[in-house]
């Protein structure tokens, strides 16, 4: 396993969803830019994130990923204009989707670029 | 602020709470509607805003002197004013209220386009589009002897926007295209459209019938000429619509409907009309369907699109991963943009029985062309069932679905 190369901030990551088919979509022309991810890296989140209601058949406060939780990017998509990341955090079996500008915010209020 | 959504989640159970139709049971079982791109279901602000504007607002609108005639004008003015900030309009006389997006596009190809298209004169539009803007289109190819061009999808359904300009001539009058397919849920960068027509002086016609409801709309970011939308699609009432023009265009243009309201003079031999709206607004309007609709947007801005949004998102992803575990199934239209639409053949019987088997579960989906015939033909089936889903839907549902098409698939084979 690659070191965490981002750190997010897991409040803020609060959209997700379990979506462990969604491979094959294309990535924008968008992708990846200054503070995007790419699929492969590694992030770590820095504290716990919760179902606000949109993770299915959980229900909403329930633990999702733990603080120093360690997870991969597999993807980036797009969604009526707002980009996701789908993210796999290994020790949960969890595959859940984050909000784009969520993920990057995260990564630019921790000064820590995702390594390429 | 809504209270589903006031401590940061999103709890559907709650927004659903809103929906008095969604407790419905049909055929002894919760009713489960995913047929939200024909119309979606109303809220209770929406209802009981239009039992309180009957109740205690109605009467006919401007030039009355009495107090209700006032209240029922600031009312509808003001649903103008909630419509032109939910498109971003500059100004809200840009914003005419119409029967519906159909009524809108009628508009605009009867008194635009007619000025402006002749005789072997193109207008391009995309082969997703809803007969809604198609066969107003035909009416100036039948009429005018115009020439309609269709810009094509590739086999995923992604707009091909290259293929789009190449389409574009000195003969180009006029572009007029979906910002959302209702039947792929493609999304159209329109404001690329905008900008590569505009190049060549070309104006636009975006339809957001199906979009407005799911995707932020800046009318001036998009810089198109014309947007239009429908409000039975966005949580309001059925029988109102909104045109937005600019201001340049709506003052230019002829009037359409001929009537009241939309005067200035009329005498013996000849008549003057009145400046825009009302100018495109003959007769009595939609007085209290245009509350609704105010109250509709209300409604939406209280909740947020954004939420809306990551809501949606979820939902189509988890009914593309179930539904992709249906062997017979396939997905038509698999864009690498698209909204919260799943458009589906099954290999052994027709999309209308699927549909009718489905209902007596109480799933409740479209099947059929979805008014998009050239479409259908451009993907070789005759009728597709579509699955669409809305802002008070549920992962629940979509395995409800997933079921009842398993049966239906067990039944026909």
């Amino acid at each position: 396993m690659s070191q965490p190369s981002a750190r997010l901030k897991p409040a803020i990551l609060s959209r997700v969803v379990h979506d462990p088919r969604r491979r094959s979509h294309r990535q924008g022309p968008d992708f990846a830019g200054e503070r995007g991810f790419r699929p492969g890296d590694a992030v770590r989140s820095l504290t716990r994130v919760t179902n606000d209601g949109i993770y299915p058949h959980r229900d909403i406060g329930d633990t999702l990923v733990d603080g120093g939780d360690i997870g991969a990017v597999r993807e980036r998509w797009n969604f009526l204009g707002e980009a996701y990341y789908t993210v796999e955090f290994f020790a949960r079996s969890a595959v859940v989707i984050m909000r784009g500008q969520e993920m990057e915010r995260a990564a630019r209020r921790s000064a820590i670029r995702p390594s390429r | 602020m809504h209270p589903a959504v006031s401590n940061g989640s999103y709890d559907v159970g709650r927004v659903r709470e809103d929906f008095p139709i969604l407790g419905l049971r049909v055929y002894g079982k919760p009713l489960v509607y995913l047929d939200n791109a024909a119309s979606a279901q109303k809220p209770r602000a929406v209802l009981d805003r239009l039992t309180q504007a009957y109740t205690s607002e109605y009467s006919n609108v401007h030039r009355g002197l009495h107090y209700l005639a006032n209240a029922a004008t600031e009312c509808y003015e003001g649903a103008r004013e909630k419509v032109a900030g939910f498109l971003n309009a500059a100004r809200s006389d840009e914003i005419i209220f119409t029967r519906g997006a159909t009524e809108a596009i009628n508009l605009v190809a009867h008194t635009f386009g007619r000025e402006r298209v002749g005789p072997g004169d193109e207008i391009v539009l995309s082969i997703m589009e809803h007969h809604a803007n198609i066969v107003p289109w035909h009416f100036l190819r039948e009429r005018q002897g115009a020439v309609i061009k269709w810009a094509p999808v590739d086999d995923e359904g992604n707009f091909l926007i290259d293929e789009f300009e190449k389409l574009l001539t000195d003969r180009t009058k006029m572009v007029a295209i979906t910002q959302m397919s209702n039947v792929l849920g493609t999304v159209v960068p329109v404001k690329e459209v905008v900008r590569i027509a505009h190049a060549r002086g070309i104006p636009v016609l975006v339809d957001g019938a199906q979009s407005a409801v799911h995707m932020d709309v800046d009318v001036r970011d998009i810089d198109c000429d014309f947007y239009v939308i429908t409000g039975h699609k966005l949580y309001g009432p059925t029988g109102i619509g909104a045109l937005y023009g600019k201001r340049e265009h709506l003052a230019a243009m002829p009037p359409f409907n001929g009537g009241g309201e939309m005067i200035r003079e009329v005498h013996r031999d000849h008549v003057s009309y009145g400046a825009p709206p009302h100018r495109f607004e003959a007769g009595t309007p939609p007085i209290v369907q245009a509350i609704g609709l105010g109250a509709a947007i209300d409604y939406i801005n209280s909740i947020g699109k954004s939420r809306i949004r990551a809501h949606e998102s979820s939902l189509l992803a988890y009914a593309r991963q179930k539904l992709g575990e249906i062997n017979s199934l396939r997905i038509i239209g698999t864009a690498s943009e698209k909204g919260a639409i799943v458009s589906f053949e099954m290999k052994s019987a027709h999309a209308h029985d699927f549909a009718t088997v489905i209902d007596r579960a109480g799933v409740a989906v479209r099947a059929g062309t979805h008014c998009a015939m050239p479409l259908l033909e451009r993907f070789g089936v005759t009728a597709t069932c579509r699955a669409s889903f809305a802002l008070y839907n549920t992962h629940e549902e979509i395995d409800i679905l997933a079921g009842a098409l398993t049966k239906a698939q067990e039944f026909f084979t």
